[in-house]
C-alpha cells in the first residue's frame, strides 16, 4: 500500500461515510476497514427500501413520490456526520434520489457511487449527477467498481490510491517457474484482487492455460474467499470484466504482455484495422478462459482498453477503424 | 412460516461473512429440530429470495444476493449433511453437473441433497464438466437419470452439445435426462430434447420420480 501512495500529491483528509445495502455492501466495507481504512469511515448506514416505506405509512405509491421531494424521505435515524466521500454502495435503485439530500447533509465533497450490477444503477442518474453537481459535488459512477484509477477530483483520487483497479509488485521463481511472491499495491474494493494474489503465491506459471484458469476460477467462484459478486450476464458481463482486468493486472506485474499491449500492437503491426474484426479475435467464447491465443473475456474490457488508447493519444478511431494515431508510432 | 422467522433466515441467509448461518445451523440442531425441516426452511427462504429478484415490478432482491444466499445455503449443506439419514433402499441412481464454462453450483447442490433425502444415490461430477466427462460416466456407472445445471445463460446452449455427445456414443438412449438451472427454459430443454426440465429443485425431484417410474 505503501508505494500505492507515492503518486506526488500531499495526503487529503478521507474520512469515508458509506450508505450501503446487501452484501455487495458489507463485502467492500467489510475490505476497506480490514485493509487499512477504519479509521477513516466515519459512518455507516443501511439504506434499505423496507425502512423508508415503515417510516412514511400513510404515504401513496411512495416511489413515485420519492423524486418529488427526496428531502422528506432522507431517513430520520441516519447518523449526520461531516465527511468528505460518500460512498454508495448497492441500495436499491429506487432510493437514488435520496443521495443528493443526504450528501448536502454530511457536507461531502464527493460521492462515489459504483454500479457492480445493471439492477442497482440509480434510476435517475443523470439527474442525481446534475443536482449534485449543482450543489458543487463531484460524482463518480465506476461500471464496475475495480475499473476505478486516477481521479480529478482529490478526494476520490486518494480513495482510488488503495482501492480501485488493482495493481501487483510480483516477483517470480524463474528457476522452479513459480510465482515467489506478491505484493498487493492497489486492492479491488470488495478484495477479490487479494483474495486471489493469496491464491497464487507458488503457483507454476509456466503453463499459461493453467494460470489463466486459476485466476478466473479464484475470481468467479462462489466458493473462493471473497469473489466477485458483479453482475455476469453476457449482456452486461462486469463480472467477467473485472476478471480481465485482475488478469491483466497480474500479467503486467509478471512482465509479461498486457490485453492492452496487445491489441496496440495488432493495430499498429495492422496499419489500420476493422474495430468488429479485432474485437472478434480479441474475446474469448464464455468460459473459454485458458485460450491463451484471445485475450479477454468480456467484451467492454475490449472497449475499455481501445478507449483508453484513443484517450492516451496512441490510436484513433475513424469509421469503424483503428489505426495508429498520426506520428506516434 | 412466520414472518419473523422468515426475516431470519432471510438476514442468515444474506450474510456476507457466513458466520450466521453456520450458528443457526448448529442453534437448531441443538434444539433438537430435523435437519432436513431446517433444511426446507431455509429453501423457502432461498425461494422468497428467488421470488424478489424476479419480481419486475420491484426488484428486491440483486445478483449477489442470489450469489450470497447460495453459497450460505452450501454451507447450510456442510452442516447439516453428516445429520442426514440415508434411506436404505436406492430408488435410482443419478449424475449431476454444472456445464463446461460455469462454475455456480449452488442449485446442483441443493438439488443432490433433495435427492438422496428422497432415496436417490447422486453422484455429483462438479462444475465447468465437459460433454466427453458426462458421457464417460454416463457409459462408466449406467445411471438411471443424468441431470444438468447451468446458472449462466452463455453456457446454458452447451446442454445442447451433451445431448449430442451422448447420441455419438450411442448412450442416448440409455439415461433419462433432466436440466434445470437459472438459465433453463422449458422451451430450450424441448428444443434440445430432454426428458424433463425441473423449473426448481422441487419440481427436478418430481420429474426425477416420474422419470424413474416410466
Amino acid at each position: 500500500m505503501d508505494d500505492a501512495k507515492t503518486y506526488g500529491m500531499e495526503q487529503v483528509n478521507l474520512r469515508i461515510y458509506i450508505v450501503y445495502r446487501g452484501p455487495f455492501g458489507e463485502q467492500v466495507v467489510n475490505n476497506l476497514a480490514m485493509k487499512g481504512f477504519a479509521e477513516k469511515i466515519y459512518g455507516v448506514y443501511e439504506l434499505k427500501p423496507e425502512s423508508i416505506v415503515e417510516a412514511h405509512p400513510s404515504s401513496e405509491d411512495i416511489w413515485s413520490r420519492l423524486w418529488e421531494d427526496p428531502e422528506r424521505y432522507v431517513p430520520a435515524d441516519l447518523p449526520i456526520v461531516e465527511s468528505d466521500l460518500l460512498l454508495v454502495l448497492g441500495i436499491h435503485p429506487k432510493l437514488g434520489d435520496l443521495i443528493p439530500p443526504i450528501a448536502r447533509r454530511l457536507k461531502v465533497k464527493a460521492v462515489l457511487y459504483p454500479i457492480d450490477d445493471r439492477a442497482m444503477a440509480p434510476e435517475a442518474k443523470r439527474t442525481i449527477q446534475e443536482d449534485l453537481e449543482r450543489m458543487g459535488v463531484h460524482v463518480e459512477f465506476p461500471e464496475p467498481f475495480c475499473t476505478l484509477d486516477r481521479s480529478v477530483n482529490e478526494v476520490v483520487d486518494e480513495f482510488a490510491k488503495s482501492f480501485g483497479r488493482p495493481r501487483f509488485q510480483i516477483t517470480l521463481d524463474e528457476d522452479k517457474k513459480v510465482i515467489r511472491s506478491i505484493k498487493v499495491l492497489r486492492d479491488t474494493p470488495s478484495g477479490t484482487a487479494s483474495a486471489v494474489a493469496k491464491k497464487l503465491v507458488g503457483f507454476p506459471y509456466g503453463e499459461r492455460e493453467a494460470l489463466l484458469r486459476k485466476i478466473y476460477e479464484e475470481h468467479h467462484n462462489e466458493n473462493a474467499e471473497n469473489y466477485c459478486l458483479a453482475e455476469m450476464d453476457p449482456a452486461c458481463p462486469l463480472m467477467q470484466q473485472a476478471g480481465d482486468l485482475l488478469k491483466d493486472a497480474i500479467f503486467e506485474a509478471c512482465g509479461w504482455p498486457t490485453a492492452k499491449e496487445i491489441i496496440l500492437k495488432r493495430i499498429v503491426e495492422g496499419g489500420e484495422v476493422d474495430l468488429e474484426r479485432l474485437e472478434e479475435t480479441v474475446v474469448w467464447r464464455p468460459g473459454d478462459w485458458a485460450n491463451v491465443d484471445k485475450l479477454c473475456e468480456a467484451n467492454r474490457t475490449f472497449h475499455l482498453y481501445v478507449e483508453e488508447l484513443i484517450k492516451e493519444g496512441k490510436i484513433i478511431k475513424v469509421d469503424g477503424r483503428l489505426k495508429p494515431a498520426p506520428g506516434r508510432l | 412460516m412466520s414472518k419473523k422467522d422468515l426475516d431470519t433466515i432471510l438476514d442468515v441467509l444474506l450474510d456476507f461473512g457466513g458466520r450466521k448461518i453456520r450458528d443457526y445451523c448448529a442453534k437448531r440442531l441443538g434444539e433438537g429440530t430435523d435437519p432436513y425441516r431446517i433444511f426446507e426452511d431455509l429453501s423457502m427462504g432461498l425461494e422468497e429470495i428467488g421470488r424478489g429478484y424476479e419480481n419486475e415490478s420491484f426488484r428486491r432482491y440483486f445478483t449477489s444476493d442470489l450469489i450470497v444466499a447460495g453459497r450460505n445455503m452450501k454451507r447450510a449443506i456442510e452442516v447439516l449433511k453428516p445429520h442426514f439419514k440415508r434411506t436404505l433402499r436406492a430408488r435410482g441412481k443419478v449424475v449431476v453437473g454444472t456445464v463446461k464454462g460455469d462454475v455456480h453450483d449452488i442449485g446442483k447442490a441443493i438439488f443432490s441433497i433433495i435427492l438422496e433425502s428422497n432415496g436417490f444415490e447422486v453422484i455429483d461430477l462438479g462444475v465447468d464438466v465437459a460433454k466427453e466427462d458426462f458421457a464417460a460416466k454416463v457409459k462408466d456407472v449406467k445411471p438411471d437419470i443424468l441431470g444438468m445445471s447451468s446458472l449462466l445463460t452463455s453456457t446454458v446452449s452447451y446442454m445442447g452439445e451433451v445431448v449430442e455427445e451422448l447420441k455419438r456414443m450411442n448412450l442416448r438412449d440409455k439415461v433419462k435426462v433432466i436440466v434445470g438451472g437459472r438459465a433453463v427454459t422449458e422451451d430450450f430443454a424441448e428444443r434440445i430434447g430432454v426428458d424433463a426440465y425441473g423449473k426448481d429443485c422441487i419440481d427436478g425431484l418430481k420429474k426425477c420420480l416420474s422419470l424413474i417410474n416410466t
